[in-house]
This record gives structure tokens, C-alpha cells and sequence, in this order.
């Protein structure tokens, strides 16, 4: 049964919506979603006299902890989510997801290179910024390992990702027998956090997600067609070599800004699309922009979840997984049992 | 000419696929390729749709360069049916049905009703209309092929170009989407290429036959002409006898086991 997307749209917008206020409201300091929403209202309209009848500890709580956080998981959720669209789009498989290309494992590698050598160079952004040369270094090892006379296979791709990521991997646990003492440092980065979330990482993040969400929309119909196989994608007027490689690239860039503010978040990339597209259908300029709002009330769920319902925060990386996972067995045994292809 | 091919050579890597290919291809007629498996004959379709480009040589559509045509251009004059089509992704038999008009819409325009009445058309003559809001995922392999099929039809070209189209079809089904073919190529002069393994089917369905043998076209012309026994031996290495079958009203093809 499909619904239309223009009601899904609507209806995620608002969950969203709410979803931020709500999480913003909530935690340690508990703030009435009154007050909230006056502090948003002044943010939005400069009215002064919002402010005044308001504490400055909540002032502060607002905007400098919690709305960071709020809003950076959920274009965290959001890019994911749109990653994972477009990697399963591309590799022609609705089970793949934006760490079968080795890019997650890439950008951990460059973090935990940062982190073991306590590297600051560039202050806050070196970490991010050697996550992120590290994912697109992979991603570039991993085309050129799969790539053939006969151009790119989405086979190969997925093969050519899981070996690079099994090396990656080996690495980062060197890297961690090598950290001793700060090995906690590294270990809990990797589970991934939105803890230490700030605005200059949130507009990084945002504009990278915004920026691929155009580059998506901009060629969705030729991502429906490269569906077909690149053959007939191409006798139907699509360039496929380099529309992939545009596609990974965009789609890398954002998977890999994703991964180095947030730390290893898995299953978002691979349940949100997939459970979209059984609302909405493969359609790709439909898909889209659900997936991202689907993705950002996720995560967003998620991350509240853990920092004011939960005990102890449990890493953002770990829930997922843990919720995600199962879930994820469910979705691929049904599926097995439904389509013999 | 509708297609005209000067000295073409085509290797994948240090493999050579194809060599040494010559032929000048006039439009309006239903070309039936024939050959062994490996062959050639599916990289030669390949260089048809410039999916591949020749290492050497020179493709030639209606008397241009072939490279001279955007890709978008060459999807508006040729429709392939290919042989490794994918349908992984849930869509409805409507949706893939309308894809073949893509080519035909700006980037962020809608099919209008022109093109949902051309879809209308070919779902009503291939017999998919019963299946339109099916997902192709649920559909059988003939079934999908035949959706596979139709879309190309949508795509309304000059040029249809079939890689073993109806190898998967039960023989009412594939009979009558040649029969479809063959009209559109009487209606609309449609030149049409199509590979088969079936021998008997190609001499009833085509006008002309090209035989490729070891990625060089060994010989090529009426099939009256060259479906003899003969060529079949040279080609397929095969003993045959070749007639004229009344009740078929067609050259047939029977072979000595």
C-alpha cells in the first residue's frame, strides 16, 4: 500500500517539529515547553521582552547545549539517511548502505589517527577534517579497486568496500592497542555521540546535507533509471559512469561530514530508506525528501532517548545498532521469504 | 545510411571483442544478428547505443559521428531491450512503463497526457494493463521481460534495438511481441535490430540477417540470401536443412542432432 508523499511529507515536517521542541525541553534542567517555545519565538522575531521574563541559566541551556545537539542529530539522522538512499540506489541493492563502501571505516581511521596522536593543529576541526579526507581517500581506493575495463560494477564495489573496511578495521585496533591509556578516548568517539555538538559544526554538517540533498534531487530520475541496470539507463539518455561518479562522491562527502561530527552511527543509512521506500515507492524524487525527514526524526528520537529517558546516556552508535539491528533481521527475513528473485 | 561502421575494433582490456567490423546498415529493415554465444554480438549492439566506444574505427548515425550525439539526443532515436535488465526496486509496472518517456521530459516536468496516452496505447497492445499498479518485483521473469519490452515501445524510436528480447517469453507472448515489432516497422519504418538464438524465429521475423562469428561479421544480407546451409555450417558448425515452410510462409531452419 503506498501513501502519497505529500501527506508523509507533511506529517514527518511536523513530527520533526515537534520532536525538536519537545527534545529541547527535555533533560537535567527540565524547561516548560512554555518557555521553550518563547525562547524560540524571540530567536525567530527579536521580540525582547520574551527574554526578559526568562531565567538565563535556561537561556543558555537552550542555545548553547541543547538546540546544538537537537539540531545536529537530526541533520546527523537527515544526511544518513540520504546517503544511504542514494549508495542503495547506485549499487542496485536495496540492502546496501553507506558503510558497504568503506567510507564509515575510512573517516573512523582518520579519527582515530587525531585522536591517538592528540593532533590539534587545526584545533576543533582537525578531527572532523581528518575524518573526512580519510572516508573520501577510501572511497577513491575502493572505485579504483573495483573499477574494470567495463567500467564500474556495483558487485565489485560492495567487494572491494567490505576488504578495505576489514584492513580499516584492523588498523583502528592497532590504533587502540597503541592509545593504552587513551584508548577510551578513541573507543568512545567510535561508538559516536552528540554530546559535544556545537553551531560551527552544525552548519557544517547542515550545509554539506543541504548541498547533496540538491545535487539528489537535481538527477532523481536519472537515479530511477540507473535502477534499471546501466545498460538500459544509458539507451534511456543517462550518462551512468558519470553520474555515479558524481553520485558517490556527493553522497561520500555527506556520509563521510556525517560520520566525522557524530562518530560510527550504523543502520540509519540502511532502515530509513528502506522503510520509505515501502511508503512511498522507489520513486526517487519522492523518496528523497521523506528519507530525510524520516531520518532526522529518528535519530533525533534516538539521541533523546538516550540523554534524558535512559539511566546513563548509552553512545548514540550503540542504541542504534541495538535497536536497529533486529529490526533490520526482521525487515531481510521478510523480505527473503516474500521476492525469490 | 542509418548506421554505417568504418574499420571498428573494440577490446575490453587486452581481450579483443570485437575486429575488423565494416558494414553499412540501411534504415527501415528488421536486422536479425546471428552467432554463437560470445560472439559479439551483445558489445556490438553496445557500440549501437554508444554505451561503449570503439577503441578504433568510426560509428556513423544517419550520416554523422555517432560521438556527435548527446546521450540524451541518442535515447530520443534508439530504444535497447537489453538482456540484463534489473528490476530489484519496487516499482509499479506504470512507473517503469513511464520511464521510457523520460527522455522526452525536462528535467522536473511530469509526464503529460500525451505520454501517459502513448503509455496507454503500448500497455493496451502488449497486454500489461492488467498488471499496472503490480511492483515489477512480484512479477514473473517473462512477465517482467515483457514490461522490459513495453517500456522500450514507449520509448517510440526510430531505432529498436532487442538483445535476445523474448528468450524468457512463452511462444504466444513472444510471437506477439514481434508481431508488434514487425508492425511498427511496417507503420513507422522502424529499423530494428534484434539478436536471437532461435534460428527459425530470426528467418521468419527478419529481413535481413548478419552472422558474427569469433567478434568479425563473417558475412551479411537478405535472409533468402545467406540463411543457407552452408553459412549455417561456417558459422554455427552445424549440419541443416533450410526451406520453404508453406504453413510458416517462411524460410525454416531443421538440424541433424
Amino acid at each position: 500500500m503506498r501513501i502519497r508523499t505529500s501527506i508523509l511529507l507533511v506529517t514527518l515536517a511536523f513530527m520533526l517539529l515537534g520532536m525538536i521542541i519537545a527534545s529541547v525541553s527535555m533533560g537535567y534542567v527540565q524547561v516548560p515547553l512554555s518557555t521553550t517555545f518563547q525562547m524560540l519565538f524571540y530567536k525567530i522575531t527579536g521580540q525582547q521582552e520574551l527574554l526578559l521574563q526568562a531565567d538565563p541559566l535556561v537561556y543558555t541551556v537552550i542555545f548553547e547545549v541543547r538546540l546544538p545537539r537537537v539540531l545536529t542529530a537530526a541533520i546527523v539522522g537527515a544526511g544518513l539517511a540520504l546517503a544511504g538512499v542514494i549508495f542503495q540506489g547506485l549499487l542496485l541493492n536495496p540492502l546496501a548502505d553507506p558503510y558497504t563502501l568503506g567510507v564509515s571505516s575510512g573517516a573512523a581511521f582518520g579519527a582515530s589517527l587525531v585522536l591517538l596522536f592528540n593532533l590539534q593543529f587545526l584545533g576543533l576541526y582537525t578531527l572532523p577534517l581528518f575524518a573526512f579526507i580519510a572516508g573520501c581517500l577510501t572511497l577513491l581506493f575502493v572505485v579504483y579497486l573495483s573499477a574494470t575495463a567495463g567500467g564500474l560494477s556495483s558487485n565489485n564495489l560492495i567487494l572491494s568496500g567490505v576488504i578495505v573496511s576489514a584492513i580499516l578495521s584492523a588498523g583502528i585496533s592497532l590504533f587502540k592497542y597503541l592509545a593504552q591509556e587513551r584508548v577510551s578516548v578513541i573507543i568512545f568517539w567510535l561508538m559516536g555521540s552528540f554530546a559535544s555538538s556545537t553551531w560551527p559544526e552544525l552548519i557544517l554538517t547542515s550545509s554539506m546535507v543541504f548541498l547533496g540533498f540538491m545535487v539528489f534531487m537535481f538527477y532523481s530520475r536519472d537515479i530511477n533509471l540507473i535502477c534499471l541496470g546501466s545498460r538500459a539507463a544509458a539507451s534511456l539518455g543517462v550518462d551512468t559512469t558519470k553520474l555515479r561518479i558524481i553520485l558517490l562522491i556527493t553522497a561520500s562527502l555527506v556520509a563521510a561530514v556525517c560520520v566525522s561530527i557524530s562518530g560510527i552511527i550504523g543502520f540509519v543509512g540502511l532502515l530509513v530508506p528502506h522503510m520509505m521506500r515501502s511508503l512511498t515507492g522507489p520513486e526517487h524524487r519522492s523518496l528523497l525528501p521523506v528519507s530525510l525527514l524520516c531520518g532526522a526524526v529518528l535519530l533525533l528520537a534516538a539521541d533523546t532517548l538516550t540523554r534524558t529517558m535512559l539511566p546513563a546516556e548509552v553512545p548514540i552508535g550503540v542504541l542504534t545498532a541495538l535497536i536497529g539491528g533486529p529490526f533490520f533481521c526482521y525487515i531481510f527475513r521478510k523480505r527473503q521469504m516474500q521476492f525469490r528473485v | 545510411m542509418a548506421f554505417s561502421m568504418k574499420d571498428v575494433h573494440f577490446a575490453l582490456g587486452e581481450t579483443s571483442i570485437l575486429e575488423d567490423i565494416n558494414i553499412d546498415l540501411p534504415p527501415g529493415r528488421i536486422y536479425g544478428i546471428l552467432g554463437p554465444n560470445g560472439s559479439g554480438k551483445s558489445t556490438w549492439l553496445d557500440l549501437l547505443i554508444r554505451h561503449r566506444v570503439p577503441q578504433q574505427g568510426m560509428v556513423e548515425y544517419n550520416g554523422h559521428p555517432l560521438g556527435s550525439y548527446s546521450r540524451k539526443q541518442i535515447s530520443k532515436e534508439m530504444a535497447l531491450v537489453p538482456q540484463d535488465y534489473r528490476l530489484n526496486f519496487p516499482f509499479q509496472v506504470l512507473e517503469v512503463l513511464l520511464m521510457g518517456r523520460y527522455p522526452f521530459l525536462p528535467r522536473f516536468a511530469s509526464p503529460g497526457s500525451r505520454d501517459l496516452d502513448i503509455v496507454r496505447e503500448v500497455m493496451q497492445k502488449t497486454g500489461l494493463e492488467k498488471f499496472q499498479d503490480r511492483m515489477v518485483t512480484e512479477l514473473s521473469g517473462g512477465e517482467r521481460q515483457r514490461v522490459v519490452f513495453a517500456r522500450a515501445l514507449v520509448q517510440d524510436t526510430p531505432v529498436l534495438i532487442l538483445d535476445e528480447a523474448t528468450a524468457s517469453l512463452d511462444i504466444k507472448h513472444g510471437l506477439h511481441l514481434l508481431s508488434l515489432v514487425r508492425q511498427k516497422n511496417q507503420q513507422a519504418r522502424t529499423t530494428v535490430f534484434s539478436v536471437f538464438q532461435d534460428i527459425n524465429l530470426a528467418a521468419a521475423f527478419c529481413s535481413h540477417i548478419i552472422f558474427f562469428k569469433q567478434g568479425r561479421i563473417l558475412l551479411h544480407g537478405p535472409t533468402t540470401e545467406v540463411l543457407t546451409p552452408q553459412n549455417l555450417e561456417r558459422v554455427f558448425d552445424v549440419r541443416a536443412k533450410v526451406y520453404f515452410d508453406d504453413y510458416a510462409q517462411s524460410t525454416q531452419v531443421v538440424f541433424k542432432v
